[in-house]
C-alpha cells in the first residue's frame, strides 16, 4: 500500500468556517481537530512540500543511514554503495511491518524480521525466501515481479549538505521553492563549508506542531518571554531586526544582533528583567562573530518540519514530526562545521545550555506551547488575535510584529482549503 | 582544557574496594543529593560540588554514539550556579515536584584521592494538575573527593535512558 497525496473531498471546510476577520485571527480548532490533523498529513507532509530529513554529515559512508520521520511517516535516509542518498518509508511492502528499528547504523540492505524479505538502500525488492515455493508446494505467483513491491520511495534534494525529500515527485528546485531571501539566509550558514554533527536533543512537547512554527516567528513574544535573552542582550525589543517571507509566506526569517547595553527604550514592559544578573562563570555565553553581516540571531522557519537555529554560535536544526494534533516531537541536530577548532567547538556545546529540552531560554517555549494547547482545548469555538504590527503581511524592520504568523497562516489557508 | 566529550561508563563496570571512602559516607551525600533537589534547595545543592566539579546531563543515544553534545553542560560549579540564578530567576516553568530514586551505588574506581561511583536514578515528576510520572530514568556516573573529611562530587554526568525528553528537564538529574 502506498501513501496517496490524491485530494479527498471532506467534510472539515463545511464544519470549519475561518473567521472573517482573515488571517489576524485563528480559530483554536486548528490546533484540536483531529480530521484536520489527518488532512494535514496527507497534503502538507506527504504534499507538494520539502521535508527536512538529515544532515549529509550524519550518513558520510556507503551504506550510513539515519531513521528519522516526514510528518507521522517513519522513514530511512540511507546512502548507498554508490554514495546516493534514499529516503524510503520503513515499512515492509509485505505486511507492512516497521523494518528498520535502529536509529542509525550501517547496512547496504534491510531485511524484514517477519518474512526476511530484504530490500536494497534505495527500497529495491531484492528478493524474499520461499519464492518458489518448497517442495513444489507454494511460492509467489507466476506474475509476481520484485520490481512492483519495493519500499515507497521519497523524492530527494540536497543542498550544501542538508537533505530533505518529499512524496511528490513533481517538486521544485530547492532555491525556487525557498525563493531568493531565504535562500540566502539558508545559505549564509549553510554555505558548502562540511559539516559536523556534535549530537542530538529529543523532546515531546504536548502541543499542535503549528504552535512551534508560531513561536518561531514571533519576535513579539522573544522580547518579553525569555529572560534570559533580554538580561543578557542578546534579544531585546530594541534591537536592530528584522522579519522577511517568501512571496508564499510559507517560509521566514527573523534577524536579530545583539546588543550590550542593559537599561534601554522597551525594556520598562518586561516585569521580570533582572538586570543586576551576572554570569558566575561567562564562557557560558562567549560569543564570537563567525557569519558576514550584523546580525547575530538568525532564526528560520522552512515549511513544513524545518527551523534553523543560528542564535550567537549555538546551531541546530530543530526538525518537527507531528505525534498527533496535540503532541509533536523536536528533534535538535546540533551541529558545527568539520574546520572548527577545539575551542570553538566547546563554545558551541556550552552555548547549546540555552537551546533544547533542557534550555534556559527554550524551556519558556515548551511550557507555553504546552499550556496554549491547554488554552485552545478549554473551546476550540475560541479565537486567538495577531493584529500586533497590523494586518499586513509584508516584510518589518522590528520585532514589534506578528506579521510572520499571519503570513504562515495566509499560506497553511490556501494549502488546506480554509 | 575541559575534555569536549564526556566520558561515560560504557556497559558493566566491575567493582572496586571502598578504601578510605565509607560507603555509609558515600550513600548519605547520594541522599543528600535528591533531598536538596528534591526540596528545590538549589543553592545548597550546589554546595555538593567542588568549585572545579563538572556536571553533564547526557542522551544514552549521544553516548553510544560517540557525541559530544550535552543537554546540560556545566564545566565548572561557577555554571552550574548560573543554571540555578536561571530555574530561579529567568526561566519561565509550571511548577514541577520531583522525586529522585538513587539506587545501586558502586564504587568503580578508586585512587589516592577520588572514588569513581556508578548508580541508578528514577526521577518522577508532577506537575500541579497531573499525575505522577516517571520523567527519566539512567545512571550516574560520578567522581567523589573528600574536601576537609566531607565528600563532595568533583564530577557528575547523568545518563538518561530514553532519546525523547517528556516536554522539558528543568529540575537537574
Amino acid at each position: 500500500m502506498q501513501f496517496s497525496t490524491a485530494e479527498v473531498d471532506e467534510p472539515i471546510a463545511v464544519r470549519r468556517r475561518w473567521p472573517d476577520q482573515g488571517v489576524s485571527r485563528v480559530p483554536y480548532w486548528v490546533y484540536t481537530d483531529p480530521d484536520l490533523f489527518a488532512r494535514e498529513q496527507r497534503v502538507i507532509f506527504r504534499g507538494p512540500s520539502w521535508n527536512y530529513v538529515a544532515l549529509s554529515a550524519e550518513i558520510p559512508e556507503p551504506g550510513d543511514f539515519v531513521r528519522t520521520s516526514v510528518g507521522d511517516v517513519p522513514v530511512i535516509v540511507t546512502r548507498d554503495r554508490h554514495g546516493v542518498v534514499h529516503v524510503v518509508v520503513n515499512r515492509c511492502a509485505h505486511r507492512g511491518v516497521v523494518l528498520c528499528q535502529a536509529p542509525s547504523g550501517n547496512a547496504t540492505t534491510f531485511t524484514c524480521p517477519y518474512h526476511q524479505w530484504q530490500y536494497a538502500s534505495g527500497g529495491r525488492l531484492l528478493g524474499l525466501p520461499f519464492k518458489k515455493g518448497v517442495g513444489g508446494h507454494g511460492g509467489m505467483p507466476d506474475d509476481f515481479d520484485n520490481a512492483d513491491h519495493g519500499l515507497q520511495r521519497l523524492a530527494v534534494t540536497e543542498r550544501h549538505g542538508v537533505l530533505f525529500a518529499s512524496f511528490d515527485d513533481e517538486m521544485p528546485a530547492l532555491p525556487d521553492y525557498l525563493g531568493p531571501t531565504n535562500l540566502g539566509w539558508f545559505d549564509r550558514v549553510f554555505d558548502g563549508r562540511e559539516l559536523s554533527v556534535l549530537g542530538y536533543q529529543r523532546q515531546t512537547v504536548p502541543a499542535n506542531w503549528k504552535l512551534m512554527f508560531e513561536n518561531i516567528k514571533d519576535p513579539y513574544h522573544a522580547s518579553l518571554l525569555h529572560v534570559f535573552l533580554v538580561t543578557f542582550g542578546l534579544f531585546r525589543a530594541d534591537n536592530p531586526s528584522k522579519t522577511q517571507m517568501d512571496s508564499s509566506g510559507r517560509h521566514s526569517v527573523l534577524v536579530s544582533q545583539r546588543s550590550t547595553q542593559r537599561e534601554v527604550v522597551g525594556t520598562d514592559d518586561i516585569k521580570r528583567v533582572q538586570h543586576d544578573l551576572e554570569l558566575h562563570d561567562p564562557r557560558l555565553l562567549d560569543p564570537v562573530r563567525e557569519f558576514p553581516g550584523a546580525a547575530t540571531v538568525v532564526m528560520q522557519t522552512i515549511w513544513p518540519n524545518l527551523i534553523v537555529q543560528q542564535q550567537s554560535n549555538t546551531l541546530a536544526m530543530r526538525q518537527l514530526v507531528t505525534r498527533s494534533v496535540g503532541e509533536f516531537e523536536l528533534h535538535w541536530t546540533f551541529f558545527g562545521y568539520a574546520d572548527d577548532d577545539e575551542e570553538m567547538t566547546l563554545r558551541r556545546l556550552r552555548q547549546a545550555n540555552l537551546m533544547g529540552p533542557s534550555g534556559l531560554v527554550s524551556i519558556d517555549d515548551s511550557e507555553v506551547m504546552r499550556l496554549a494547547q491547554r488554552g485552545a482545548m478549554i473551546a476550540d469555538d475560541g479565537i486567538a488575535l495577531l493584529e500586533m504590527g497590523g494586518h499586513d503581511l509584508e516584510d518589518t524592520e522590528h520585532m514589534v510584529t506578528e506579521v510572520a504568523i499571519r503570513a504562515f497562516y495566509d499560506h497553511y489557508r490556501s494549502v488546506m482549503g480554509l | 582544557m575541559t575534555a569536549v566529550v564526556p566520558v561515560a561508563a560504557a556497559g558493566f563496570r566491575p567493582r572496586v574496594g571502598w578504601g578510605q571512602f565509607e560507603a555509609a559516607a558515600v550513600a548519605a551525600l547520594y541522599d543528600d543529593y535528591a533531598a536538596l533537589l528534591d526540596a528545590g534547595e538549589y543553592r545548597e545543592w550546589l554546595e555538593l560540588f567542588v568549585a572545579e566539579a563538572t556536571y553533564m546531563v547526557v542522551s544514552r543515544e549521544n553516548v553510544e554514539r560517540g557525541l559530544p553534545l550535552a543537554t546540560i553542560r556545566c564545566d565548572s560549579r561557577a555554571m552550574l550556579t548560573d543554571r540555578v540564578d536561571a530555574i530561579i530567576g529567568t526561566q519561565f516553568f509550571d511548577r514541577r515536584i520531583t522525586r529522585h530514586m538513587i539506587t545501586a551505588v558502586r564504587p568503580v574506581s578508586l585512587d589516592a584521592v577520588t572514588l569513581g561511583t556508578t548508580a541508578n536514578f528514577v526521577c518522577v515528576e508532577t506537575l500541579v494538575d497531573e499525575h505522577s510520572m516517571i520523567h527519566s530514568a539512567g545512571s550516574y556516573d560520578d567522581c567523589i573527593v573528600a574536601v576537609e573529611g566531607i565528600l563532595r562530587f568533583s564530577s557528575k554526568i547523568a545518563i538518561y535512558d530514553a532519546p525523547l525528553v517528556p516536554t522539558s528537564l528543568i529540575v537537574p538529574l
